[in-house]
């Protein structure tokens, strides 16, 4: 019997773990904008929806990075 | 790393946390509760809700982190998109040059883009403040 017990708690245990993740994924999925960073510069396009300006920024900020070579200390 | 997220999403992520946390503390007390009786099936029961605490604490970071691979994800498939969108308005011989030309800004800029992401040198993280 607590073994019985014990196999439901795991199962439900899992279920709520897996639909926390499931939750988590399909708010990030339904993001349209995104946040780009390179150590203190930041932009935010919207990815579906690029505009002139967006392209400007993000030619910008990449080659700011080619320039400096700098990674800012991430990853 | 850091996130910009609006006040739902706080709420959403801390909600998650909670039912993360309290989901992997029920699974480890079972999976304790199903060892062989003896010193480290009653330490381990102990320990279980603290583990469960640990879980909720690092939800944000477990959170990062698919906020980022969707971000890697959206770029990805954006400039497949706009490469082939490209590739389609070129084979027709009376498109417009002023489009193709937007276009081929566009994926130059994502090719750039995915360059950097692919090597780590820009971080891109999904906004939640900017959901649909």
């Amino acid at each position: 019997m607590e073994q019985i017990i014990s196999i439901i708690g795991l199962v439900a245990g899992m279920i709520a773990i897996l639909s926390s993740l499931v939750a988590k994924i399909s708010q990030s999925a339904e993001s349209k904008q995104i946040s780009i960073r390179l150590g203190n510069s930041e932009i935010k396009i919207n990815i579906n929806d690029l505009k002139e300006e967006d392209l400007a920024k993000i030619k910008d900020l990449v080659s700011e990075n080619t320039v400096n070579g700098d990674d800012g200390g991430r990853r | 790393m850091e996130m910009t997220v609006a006040d739902d999403s706080s709420q959403n992520i801390s909600k998650g946390a909670t039912v993360a946390g309290a989901g992997s503390g029920a699974v480890l007390a079972s999976l304790f509760n199903l060892l062989e009786p003896g010193g480290a099936k009653d330490i381990l029961l102990i320990l279980a809700p603290t583990f469960a605490v640990g879980v909720t604490a690092a939800w944000g970071l477990i959170g990062s982190l698919i906020d980022d691979v969707v971000a890697d994800w959206k770029v990805r498939s954006q400039l497949k998109r706009a490469q082939k969108y490209l590739a389609d308005v070129r084979a027709d011989e009376n498109a417009d040059p002023n489009l193709v030309q937007e276009l081929q800004n566009q994926v130059d800029s994502l090719q750039k883009l995915a360059v950097q992401l692919s090597s780590r040198r820009v971080e891109a993280i999904v906004d939640s403040s900017g959901r649909a």
